[in-house]
Order: structure tokens, then C-alpha cells, then sequence
């Protein structure tokens, strides 16, 4: 009975399973089936058509390339100062980075933090680093420092000091604490103890993540070089840009770009591995040397000693070097004594306020209060610190005793601790009166020009054709409900009695539809457009990560030895995903954009061919390392080769299915922002548009906001999820 | 020019650079919209646009905004967009990659009843550099390679006036900013020493002109114009033309360059926006007003080789 009992159970359970495992198969087929019919919707042309157009922007490139005959080999080294660019930005960014990232790390680890109790701190810290895209820092410095490969460089550092200080915290929970209590016992201090007790344990790992970061990040800069940071990605939007006549030129960027991922790819991976096993081989023969010590040479101790000291040196040594080189060729000097921080006030101001224009125009009288100048924002009743005088004079009051009348073409501009200030504009420019004594640096007086700010809040400008008063107001303007619209203005409560009402201010629609409606289109902030963005990009992760995790796994079974059917499938299996990986989502996106058109699709697919060479490489050496055992024991039971597969292999690899799975959904979030910004779509054209217009900053503070919780949001959940599933696993065998 | 009139040329117009086979109806109809050279906030601007073309045509209409000139053109060539208002230049990249891809119907009036625009070259005014003379080992900017103003007109009529564009032959260098915004705020900032971007050429310096980039860069605060100086202007450039897909149906084409032509009269409002600006109204054209520049930029391509 019990074992009938028990029997019962397991049939139960087994239920179960089957039924979860087909609803999440379901699940995620119904995701990718809609979700490619809804990209395809959302794109300008359609994926069956883009199929058929597939080779033909690659087919014009190759034409060029080959009609260039041997002029082709000039154009590599013709394009070698801007690949160099781009590696040199992946490099200072990862040594930066880098450096960040370790004291970050031992800042947040428990047992090795200096300060215990800041250790949430600087973990949120870098959770928020990491999050934050690349894009948006960049994209922000290049328009305050200008085009230059710097704004990329602390773009791509700041990211990495996030990610790899993660990486090097989880490495530094894992170490042996030992050492660091027999050295706290000998009194060594903190600096000490790190040095002695923890470096020695984690180097090799930390440079193994080290260099995976450097190749992360050549890709990274690459595609920065495209928005305006320089470099190879800076060329590559030229020669693409062009088109016809400059193909051979982007074949060659291509060739050159795909050849350096490629080596750094390779090389990274070899030194990765040789560290790892040399670290595992030293620490025996360290194992050994102290067991020998009592015995041992002193001399072989002190020349190995001696040897690192010098080695440590020497690298220290070279780390300056290098940076001090690109420190030049960056031209960080010039830059820095350009910076004009006023600059970054002023956006900063634009972002989070909004200003009332008080204009009058000089050549057809009139005398206009908007905000935000706009010609879809004028005030009919003048608020109340605008008092008119006569049909197009006004006294207008800034606050704070700062006072700007407006009569004929005078502005009289009262200046409290200052004096008055008096601007005439003439038929020939601008006259000004200014009181006695040296000329304060907010105010530039030109015969063409008066222009003064006080401060930050306040500005009056005069020239031959018009006056106009800026007052800025904190907070940003008509965010709900558009200006115009009969809801603006009313408090919370006015509007939710509206929406609750039941008598119609609208026949055709109830009243919360229409408060929702005037909200959603709003068209100075555009929320359903931003709402709708934002899923472009969402669409564009989930699709491209999907479908590269259900390709990638069938054609990792083919590229890993113990299941390849021959040696020649693996060898070529492999290659293509070198191929894929080492195309990059950069170019592939903008090949498939003549293909596909624009919108989401491009983008997911993009993603999705880099992705199945990534995770296709990952899943085949996972598959690599499996214990046999349990697959022969599903072929003793007389198993089928696909029962074989089913209940011997996919057990085994699912946990790495699913943490790659979802590591590379949150980082591909962050990855489809870029990719949008090249043309894809989503969140990342509009933070584009909106910083390359650079007149609504508060817009863009909105975007970068939205963007970044969406990315926050997705790396929570795929934190969530990854802990869920596997874990609940682990308890559950 | 009378409604009629204008209607029945355009009609002419369509017709006669009809050639390729067109199939019979659409499923929807795209939009493409360039940036910089147009407008700001391109989306906004053009959404009455797409809701008169919606209910014209009875089909879903969308529009697409790329992050530069090329995302358009490329959507063009692939057939994958229906409609775009195109800078001189980038009509002629679409037409020298693809002949057969769009036909030119329309092009704007501006106020004056020109139908063209200037490339303007620009310091800083404590540069020191009053014209080109004094770029000599300087850095010059262009901006989008796709851009007319921005690119092609500067690129051929300076070195036509003597001084060489090859980098480091006679200025110190020559790079691209990406775009005309980017360019100004480049000079500005001091990153180049001289730049070009576009301008209506009405109005005064110091606004930076009725319209166009440097007036947007100037209402926004970004840059005093009056610390910035002309130091080159180009001849005048012609307008870009409003392309149709040319495998669009027949009667797709009339519709759209019938509405097109007459939105003026119909909805200035929304011509305003669309076209950035006031315009006397939208006339007809044809390519044989785009040899020159498509001849420009072939002969452009060719010498790099």
C-alpha cells in the first residue's frame, strides 16, 4: 500500500512536470510567435520580404570590395588609426573600469569591507552602474565635450566598473579566509591583508574577467563610435552613409573590425584558460614549495620573490605608460581646460525646469508670454508676474527685486546689488547703459547683442528685431495634460471627480477614456509614443535572446565533441559561430536594415545572430562537461536516442540554458537601446532625437529615466528568476 | 499657381515617369522623415500628415523616423518605405544605387518664391578666422555625409574656390560631426575651428536666420549666434524633392501627390509643421531638376577611387 501510496506520488509529480514544462514550451513559443508577427508589424517592411532582399546590401558591399581589386589592402591600413582609436578607448575603459570595479568590490564584500556597515551601499552602487546604458552616458558627454573618443571612454568605464565589480565581489565571497586571519592575527592592516591575503587568491580570475570585459568592450566602443565617439564606428558611419562609391571602404571597416573581435576573441579565450590552469598549477606548486619550506631553499625564494616584485613593477609601469600615451592622444588636456561647466548647469537647469517667454517682437509689434517660446503654448491671460502695460508693453516682475520693463525697444532690467541696466535696440544693433564699475561676467553687451543672466533662473536678451524674457519655473511643464487642453491646470482631485463623473465632457467616449486620451497624447511629451518605444525595445531583447537560446542549443548539440555526428560538422558548427559572434550586433543591425526596413525586427534579429554564435558556444561547452553517467544510464534502460537526450542530457544543461538564458535577456535590454539608436528603433532613437535636437532636456531626462528602470526592472527579474528556477531546483533534488 | 493647375501637373508629372509595373492595392503606407535638415521634433510635426494620408488611402499608415539621413535612403532602396521628403543628396544616392526605386513629384515654395537654401561655413568670432583665408592648417567639420548643405555643395565649391578638402592639404583637418547639430555645437565648443551647416539665408545673423539649424541652436540657448561668424556661404541649393516608391499603384500615387500638393490650402497647419516652416506652397517637379547634383555626387564617388 505504501509503495502504491508512493507510486501514486511520483505519477502525480511526474503530471506535474509534464504540465509545467508544456505550458512554459507554450508560454514561450507564443511569445515568439506574436512577438515576430508584432516586430513585423512595427517594422517598415516585412520578414518574409527582407528574406529575399537578404544579400543584397552584403552583395553591393562585396561588388565594390571586389571591383577595388588590390586597391582593397591600401584601405586596411588606410582605416588602421581609427581601429586603433576603438581598441584604445576598449582599453582605457577596462583598465579604468577595472581599477573601479576591484575597489568597489572589496568595498562591498562582506569580511573584506573597510567599512561594514556602507556594504549595501556600494552593491546598489554598482547595480546602478551596471545598469545604466552605455549610450546614455556617452551620448551626454559627447554633447557636452564634443565629438571626441573620451565621452566613450568614461561611457564604457563606468559600465564596466558595475559589471566587473559584481563579477570580482562574487570571486572575493568564494575565497579562502584563512590567510586573512592568520595575517589580522600577525597585526597587518587592511591594505596588508588585501595585498597578501586576498590578491594572490583571486588575480587569476579577476584577469581572466578581465580580459572577457576587454572583448565586451571593443564591441562596446565600436558601436559608440557610430553616435559620435570616433574611432572605427565613427568611419563606418561615414563610408555607410555614403553608399555607393564607398563600399569597398565599409567592406574593408568590416574586414578590419570583424579581424580584431575576432583575434581579441581568441586570444582572450586562450590567455583565460592558460590563467586559470596556471593558477590552479601554481597554487600546487605553491602547495608543494610550502611543503618543502622547512627544508628549502632560501635563495629560490627570495629570486622568486624578487621575480614578481619586478613583474608587478614592471606591469604598474606600463599601466602609466599606457595611460599616460592616451592621455595624449586623446588630447584629455585640451579638453579638460575647454570644458565649460556653465554648460553642463544649464542643461542640467533645462532638465529639471521650465521657462516662460516673455517676447516682444520688434518688426511686426506684438507681445507674446509662452512656454517654452512655443507657438502651441501661448498664454492668452497673461499670468500674473506679467503685467501689460499699453497694447505691447509690459513690467514684468522675475522675483526676488529683479524687475524687466519692456517699453518701445527699451528693456529696463533692475538688477538688485547691481543697478539697472538699460538696452536699446537701434536700426543698427543694440545701445547699452550699464552702471559704473567692471563688467560682471553673467552679462555680455555687444553692439549687436545685450544678453544677461543673472541667474540661473533668469535671462533677458535684446537684439534689432526682438526682446525676450526668460523666467525659469521649476518642474516640468504640462507633463499630464497638454496646454491647450481643458484639463490643464486642474489639481488631482478636479480631474479624478472628472474621470469618476458620469456626466460626458466628450459624447463619444466616457470621461476616464478621454482624461487618459488627453494624457497619452500629449504631444509635448509624447507618453504613448515613449510608452510604445520603450516595448520596441523590450521586444526587440526578448525576441532576439529567445530565438538565439532555441537555435542555439539544437546547433550547440552539433558542435559539441561527445554529440557531434563528425569531426567536419563540429569544425564548421564552430566556425559559424565564430562568424556570428564576430560579426557583431553592430553590423549586422545595419545590414539588416536594408533588408528588413526599420523597426524592432532588425533589431531582434540582430541580436539574435549574434547571440546564437554566443550562447550556441556557451551551451556546446556545457554540453562538453556533462556526466556521462546519467546518459548511459537512460540508454542501460533501453532509451531512444531522443529519450536519451530528454532525460539524460537536458536535465543536466538546463540550469546553464536558463542562467545564460536570462543573463543575456537583461544585457541584451541594455544592447537593444544601441541598437535602436543605429536605426533599429525603440527608446534608444528617441533619447537620439531628443539629445541631437538639444531643446527639450527635460524630454530627455524623462527617456533616460523610463530607460533605466526598464533596464533595472529586467535585471531584477532575470536575478529573480535565475535564483527561482535553479535554486528551487537544488532544493527540490 | 492655382489649385487646379497644380493638381493637373502634378498629376502630369506622376504619369510621366510612371514605368514600372505597379501592383493594386497597398496594405499600409509608410512614412519616412528625415532629420536635422526639417524638423525638431519630426514625429510630432508630421502626425497630421499621416492621419490626412490614413484617411486619404483607407489603409494604416505609420512613419519612421531614422537616426540619420542613410536610415531613410536605406529604407527607400529596400522597398520599405512609400513616401520621404529627401535632401538633394540623398535623392541622388537613392537614384545613382537604384534608378528604379522612387520618383521625385513634389517640391516646396519658400515664402520668397525661391525653392533653395545656402550652405553656410561658420567660426567662432574670437578665432580670429574671418573667412576661409583664415582656416589655412585649421580644423574644419562637415556634417551628415548624406547632407547637401552639410556635405556635397561644401565639399565641391570650396576646393573649386582654391582651397583643397583633402585632409591636411590645406586645412589641418577635415572630419564629420554627424549632423548639423552636431556641427554647431563642435565650433561652439571650440572641437573644430570652422563648420558648415545649412540656412534659409532670410533674416538676421544674429537670430541665426528665419529658419534652419543655426536659428533652432540659437532659440534653444545653445549657442550665441553673435559669438559666431560667417566665413563662407555657398551658391544656392536646390530644395529636396517629396520621392513616391515607384511601384507604388497608380492610384496610390495621384492620391498622395495630389494631397501633398494641395495641403497648403487645405490644412496650413499642418503644412506649417510638415514643412517647417511658412512656404508659399508645394509645386511639382521632376528629375531632370536633380541632374546637376546627382552628376555632383557621381563624380564625387568616382574621384575617391
Amino acid at each position: 500500500m505504501n509503495v502504491a501510496a508512493l507510486q501514486n506520488e511520483v505519477h502525480r509529480l511526474e503530471r506535474h512536470r509534464r504540465l509545467y514544462t508544456a505550458a512554459t514550451i507554450a508560454i514561450v513559443a507564443a511569445i515568439i510567435i506574436s512577438g515576430y508577427g508584432q516586430a513585423s508589424m512595427m517594422n517598415s517592411g516585412s520578414f518574409i520580404k527582407g528574406l529575399n532582399q537578404f544579400f543584397d546590401y552584403p552583395g553591393e558591399i562585396v561588388k565594390e570590395a571586389w571591383a577595388a581589386g588590390a586597391g582593397f589592402f591600401p584601405l586596411l591600413w588606410k582605416f588602421m588609426p581609427a581601429l586603433i582609436e576603438t581598441l584604445n578607448i576598449a582599453a582605457v575603459a577596462t583598465i579604468l573600469g577595472g581599477i573601479f570595479a576591484l575597489l568597489l568590490s572589496f568595498m562591498s564584500t562582506q569580511g573584506l569591507a573597510p567599512w561594514p556597515r556602507a556594504t549595501p551601499l556600494f552593491r546598489r552602487t554598482m547595480d546602478i552602474m551596471r545598469a545604466f546604458p552605455e549610450l546614455i552616458i556617452a551620448l551626454f558627454l559627447i554633447f557636452v565635450l564634443g565629438t571626441s573618443p573620451v565621452p566613450a571612454m568614461i561611457a564604457v568605464a563606468f559600465h564596466t566598473a558595475g559589471a566587473l565589480g559584481k563579477l570580482f565581489s562574487e570571486v572575493n565571497e568564494n575565497i579562502d579566509r584563512k590567510p586573512l586571519e592568520g595575517l589580522q592575527s600577525v597585526g597587518a592592516g587592511w591594505t596588508q591583508r588585501m595585498k597578501y591575503g586576498v590578491v594572490p587568491q583571486v588575480l587569476p580570475n579577476y584577469l581572466s574577467y578581465f580580459l572577457l570585459r576587454l572583448e565586451i568592450n571593443v564591441r562596446a566602443s565600436a558601436i559608440l563610435g557610430f553616435v559620435g565617439a570616433g574611432g572605427i564606428g565613427a568611419e563606418l558611419r561615414r563610408t555607410i552613409g555614403w553608399g555607393q562609391g564607398a563600399g569597398d571602404e565599409t567592406a574593408a571597416l568590416f574586414v578590419l573590425l570583424l579581424i580584431s573581435i575576432f583575434v581579441i576573441d581568441q586570444l582572450s579565450s586562450y590567455l583565460r584558460q592558460r590563467l586559470v590552469q596556471g593558477g590552479q598549477e601554481s597554487a600546487a606548486q605553491d602547495g608543494d614549495g610550502n611543503g618543502m619550506g622547512g627544508t628549502g631553499n632560501a635563495g629560490t625564494v627570495y629570486r622568486s620573490i624578487r621575480r614578481r616584485t619586478l613583474l608587478s613593477f614592471a606591469a604598474t609601469f606600463a599601466v602609466i605608460a599606457y595611460l599616460a600615451y592616451t592621455w595624449q592622444t586623446f588630447e584629455v588636456t585640451r579638453l579638460i581646460e575647454q570644458a565649460d561647466p556653465q554648460r553642463a548647469v544649464i542643461l542640467g537647469t533645462d532638465a529639471v525646469a521650465h521657462k516662460v517667454h516673455v517676447t516682444k517682437n520688434l518688426r511686426r509689434e506684438g507681445l507674446i508670454v509662452a512656454v517654452e517660446g512655443e507657438r502651441t503654448a501661448q498664454y492668452k491671460e497673461f499670468p500674473a508676474w506679467v503685467d501689460r502695460v499699453g497694447e505691447t508693453d509690459a513690467r514684468i516682475d522675475l522675483g526676488d527685486g529683479y524687475l524687466a520693463e519692456i517699453n518701445g525697444k527699451t528693456l529696463r532690467f533692475t538688477v538688485p546689488g547691481y543697478g539697472v541696466i538699460e538696452a536699446t535696440a537701434t536700426a543698427g544693433g543694440v545701445e547699452t547703459r550699464l552702471p559704473p564699475g567692471p563688467l560682471p561676467d553673467w552679462l555680455s553687451a555687444r553692439d549687436d547683442k545685450f544678453d544677461a543672466r543673472p541667474t540661473l533662473d533668469r535671462r533677458v536678451q535684446v537684439s534689432r528685431a526682438r526682446i525676450e524674457v526668460h523666467r525659469y519655473f521649476l518642474g516640468w511643464e504640462n507633463f499630464f495634460f497638454p496646454f491647450d487642453s481643458d484639463l490643464h491646470g486642474k489639481s488631482f482631485g478636479e480631474v479624478f471627480d472628472l474621470a469618476t463623473s458620469g456626466e460626458r465632457v466628450k459624447a463619444e467616449m466616457p470621461n476616464w477614456r478621454y482624461v487618459f486620451q488627453t494624457f497619452w497624447r500629449n504631444p509635448d511629451w509624447q507618453h504613448g509614443e515613449v510608452f510604445k518605444a520603450l516595448l520596441e525595445t523590450l521586444l526587440m531583447a526578448v525576441l532576439g535572446t529567445f530565438t538565439a537560446a532555441f537555435v542555439g542549443l539544437p546547433l550547440a548539440i552539433l558542435a559539441a565533441k561527445n554529440f557531434a555526428p563528425s569531426e567536419a560538422v563540429r569544425f564548421f558548427v564552430r566556425r559559424l559561430f565564430d562568424f556570428l559572434r564576430g560579426i557583431d550586433m553592430l553590423i549586422w543591425s545595419l545590414i539588416f536594415i536594408r533588408a528588413f526596413g526599420l523597426g524592432p525586427l532588425t533589431g531582434a534579429l540582430a541580436i539574435a545572430f549574434t547571440d546564437t554564435g554566443t550562447l550556441g558556444k556557451l551551451f556546446s561547452e556545457a554540453l562538453e562537461n556533462i556526466d556521462n553517467k546519467q546518459v548511459e544510464g537512460v540508454q542501460a534502460t533501453g532509451a531512444s536516442r531522443f529519450q536519451r537526450y530528454r532525460f539524460g542530457v537536458i536535465p543536466q544543461i538546463l540550469p546553464v540554458f536558463v542562467s545564460q538564458g536570462l543573463y543575456y535577456l537583461e544585457s541584451n535590454t541594455r544592447s537593444a537601446t544601441v541598437i535602436g539608436a543605429l536605426g533599429a528603433g525603440g527608446i534608444g532613437l528617441l533619447l537620439v532625437e531628443t539629445i541631437r535636437t538639444a531643446r527639450d532636456w527635460e524630454n530627455t531626462l524623462y527617456i533616460i529615466l523610463l530607460t533605466v528602470i526598464l533596464v533595472m526592472a529586467m535585471d531584477s527579474l532575470s536575478t529573480w528568476l535565475r535564483g527561482h528556477l535553479i535554486h528551487g531546483k537544488g532544493e527540490r533534488a | 499657381m492655382k489649385l487646379t493647375h497644380l493638381l493637373a501637373a502634378a498629376a502630369v508629372a506622376v504619369f510621366a515617369t510612371h514605368t514600372a509595373m505597379a501592383d493594386d492595392k497597398i496594405k499600409e503606407f509608410r512614412i519616412g522623415i528625415l532629420g536635422g535638415e526639417n524638423a525638431s521634433d519630426r514625429l510630432r510635426s508630421n502626425e497630421c500628415l499621416r492621419a490626412r494620408t490614413e484617411k486619404l488611402l483607407g489603409v494604416p499608415t505609420k512613419l519612421f523616423a531614422p537616426a540619420d539621413y542613410n536610415g531613410v535612403i536605406e529604407g527607400l532602396l529596400g522597398g520599405n518605405l512609400d513616401l520621404a521628403w529627401l535632401g538633394a543628396s540623398g535623392y541622388a544616392k537613392v537614384y545613382l544605387t537604384n534608378p528604379d526605386a522612387v520618383e521625385p513629384v513634389l517640391v516646396k515654395i519658400n515664402t520668397d518664391g525661391s525653392y533653395g537654401y545656402y550652405s553656410i561655413g561658420f567660426a567662432r568670432v574670437d578665432s580670429g578666422i574671418k573667412t576661409l583665408d583664415d582656416m589655412k592648417g585649421k580644423k574644419f567639420g562637415f556634417g551628415d555625409p548624406n547632407s547637401t548643405s552639410g556635405y556635397l555643395i561644401p565639399s565641391i565649391e570650396i576646393p573649386q574656390k582654391g582651397y583643397s578638402m583633402k585632409p591636411g592639404e590645406y586645412f589641418g583637418d577635415v572630419v564629420f560631426t554627424g549632423g548639423h547639430e552636431q556641427t554647431i555645437v563642435a565650433v561652439s565648443n571650440g572641437d573644430i575651428d570652422g563648420g558648415v551647416t545649412w540656412a534659409d539665408g532670410i533674416g538676421n545673423w544674429e537670430d541665426g536666420y528665419n529658419s534652419a539649424a543655426l536659428r533652432q541652436a540659437a532659440d534653444a540657448g545653445l549657442v550665441d549666434m553673435t559669438n559666431l561668424r560667417k566665413i563662407w556661404q555657398s551658391n544656392v541649393i536646390p530644395e529636396g524633392p517629396i520621392v513616391l516608391r515607384k511601384t507604388l499603384p497608380t492610384k496610390v500615387k495621384l492620391q498622395v501627390t495630389g494631397m501633398m500638393a494641395s495641403l497648403e490650402s487645405m490644412d496650413p497647419e499642418c503644412a506649417y509643421t510638415v514643412m517647417a516652416g511658412k512656404v508659399k506652397g508645394i509645386a511639382p517637379i521632376s528629375h531632370e531638376a536633380y541632374e546637376a547634383i546627382i552628376e555632383a555626387r557621381r563624380l564625387k564617388s568616382k574621384k575617391k577611387n
